[in-house]
């Protein structure tokens, strides 16, 4: 363990070195600048590559080029540059070539305030590519759990052949945290399924017969002939169109199945937190830096008397709809602090249309954080 | 033991590099928990700027700076700024040159006129007036000894090590005295 003051932007880098990346493509722009520049340094330290691409799209699409020769690769952007990667992000996932990108939310539409922080890519991360792509998405709330969630999102990427989004802060990856970081060589690395048959019996990296099913990939340059889809839902399968790829009617499974080899490994992929959530009559939903400011609102109310609970999304898409639902089972009001307009509050009413339990947001666009006694004003303005 | 230590003033003054050696000092030198936080404006230069370090000796929940029990104010815009967040019982370090107008601050916040930038300008370079306060930080608090402070120092601004080392050694050693009275 070496024990550290480490600054978040960073502890992404490292939590994607000790996973594994050895590839960084990146354009650098702020509240995420300091990745590209650690990466540039560390990259060379471990035998990986950096490059600097001219934009935010090559980036990624330097990424992809990299991650199928079977390098674990990373980039990472903000705002603008998030908007800009949406169609290669949408390709990504329709190739089904593992990646992470990490996003360390800046605020406000278009080039927005660049040194000010927030949550406002909630729904861009899952609808933001065209074509009904399915997301991964997951959010760290502390400068040690950006190191490990980082990891995760490296490790899910390959396991489930996906793009991963790391969807940050500016407020997160601009803070610096003591840290006891592990020695590497002790983290567990998973690797995307790879063919064990000879290369003449290969048939491609879209051979899957089930919706559940993530198949196998060669990487390039390994002997077999890989061919991966450009042009995403046209048949796939055996080169020569024969029943060899299993499913002929490929849009429509293929679409199911992008989204359904994710949902069929929830265990996996969802991840939560919960605090005092039993007997909780009010709920507090929060994820990445705000969580903090809901836990302290939480053991305010406790110590009002109000039976509050509260719980962490860490992982955002697939929505965790079935965590929100148990932890409410007894809500008779949930309220969602976040630094948006509400765009998890929106998640929070559709898992919970079936209930009585009244949903209310507290909202910050003006990228300060939220105070948990704003989430208690807000508790008693509707608590009935 | 929880404290809340913001070090304010403008941009360029090295408010956010403060804080760094500072959580530095505070959580690698010694054994505490901190979290480093910052606010600057997207400006290199001029514009409120300022850097917090909370401090604990166990696990920090809430990352933020809310009411600083410390304020190093080293312009009057970290006055004017902050000044209305602290509470009685708090201190602030304030530049007897850069910042000239305390009203703000309740007769129950102790302030104490220090001179940090002055101080820097004998050591060589007003830009390490954040070093000095530094050292003056660690002096008046005791969170720190000079051995302590000087090793995050040289391990986190690493340039002009000499100039650096006289500066936290010249903040250390001054005599700060809680000043009299709220009027500039």
């Amino acid at each position: 363990m070496t024990r550290q003051l480490l600054f978040g932007n960073h502890a992404f880098c490292e939590g994607a070195i000790a996973a594994g990346v050895r590839f960084y493509a990146g354009y650098p722009i702020t509240p995420a600048t300091e990745i590209a520049e650690f990466m540039s340094r560390r990259m060379f330290e471990v035998d990986g590559t950096y490059i600097q691409m001219e934009d935010e799209l090559a980036s990624l699409n330097a990424v992809m080029g990299a991650s199928v020769t079977g390098v674990k690769s990373v980039t990472a952007s903000a705002g603008p540059g998030m908007a800009l990667i949406q169609n290669e992000l949408g390709q990504a996932v329709v190739a089904e070539i593992p990646a992470v990108v990490i996003n360390v939310g800046r605020a406000g539409p278009g080039i927005g305030n660049a040194t000010r922080s927030g949550q406002m890519e909630v729904m861009q991360a899952r609808y933001g590519p065209n074509g009904e792509c399915p997301a991964v998405a997951i959010s760290p709330a502390t400068v040690e759990e950006a190191f490990w969630l980082t990891i995760k999102a490296v490790n899910l990427s390959e396991t489930l052949r996906t793009v991963v989004i790391v969807l940050a802060e500016g407020l997160l990856g601009l803070q610096r945290a003591v840290v006891d970081l592990p020695d590497y060589s002790t983290i567990e690395q998973t690797e995307r399924p790879r063919p064990t048959m000879p290369p003449s019996e290969y048939s491609g990296a879209y051979i899957a017969n089930e919706l559940t099913d993530v198949p196998p990939v060669a990487d390039f340059g390994t002997g077999y002939k890989t061919i991966l889809n450009t042009v995403g839902i046209q048949p796939r399968g055996g080169g020569d169109g024969s029943t060899q790829g299993g499913r002929l009617e490929n849009q429509d499974f293929t679409i199911r199945r992008l989204h359904e080899k994710i949902l069929s490994r929830k265990d996996e992929v969802i991840m939560t937190e919960r605090h005092q959530t039993e007997d909780a009559e009010v709920v507090y939903i929060a994820f990445g830096t705000q969580a903090q400011s809901a836990y302290l609102a939480m053991q305010q109310a406790r110590a009002k008397s109000v039976k509050a609970g509260m719980l962490r999304l860490i992982t955002i898409w697939p929505f965790p709809e079935d965590a929100v639902r148990e932890c409410c089972a007894k809500a008779r009001l949930v309220v969602v602090p976040e630094m948006n307009l509400g765009q998890v509050r929106m998640l929070v009413v559709n898992a919970l249309a079936d209930t009585e339990a009244k949903v209310v947001g507290v909202n910050h666009v003006d990228s300060t954080y939220i105070l948990p006694e704003e989430i208690l004003a807000k508790t008693e303005e509707f608590l009935p | 033991m929880k404290s809340e230590i913001r070090i304010a003033g403008i941009g360029g003054q090295g408010l956010v590099s403060a804080s760094v050696v500072l959580a530095e000092a505070l959580g690698v030198v010694r054994d505490f928990q901190v979290v480093q936080t910052q606010f600057y404006a997207s400006n290199i230069t001029g514009g409120a700027s300022c850097g917090d370090v909370v401090v604990a000796d166990e696990n920090i929940t809430f990352p933020w700076v809310l009411e600083p029990d410390l304020l190093i104010a080293l312009a009057q815009d970290a006055v004017d700024g902050h000044g209305a967040k602290m509470r009685p019982g708090t201190t602030v370090i304030a530049d007897d040159i850069m910042v000239t107008n305390l009203s703000l601050f309740g007769e129950d916040v102790t302030v104490h006129w220090a001179p940090l930038t002055r101080t820097a300008d004998e050591v060589g370079s007003r830009r390490c007036a954040n070093i000095v306060a530094l050292g003056a930080l660690s002096q008046l608090t005791g969170l720190l000894d000079l051995a302590q402070v000087s090793k995050a120092v040289a391990s986190r601004a690493p340039g002009k090590p000499e100039t650096n080392r006289r500066a936290v050694e010249a903040g250390y050693a001054l005599q700060l005295t809680p000043a009299e009275g709220r009027a500039a």
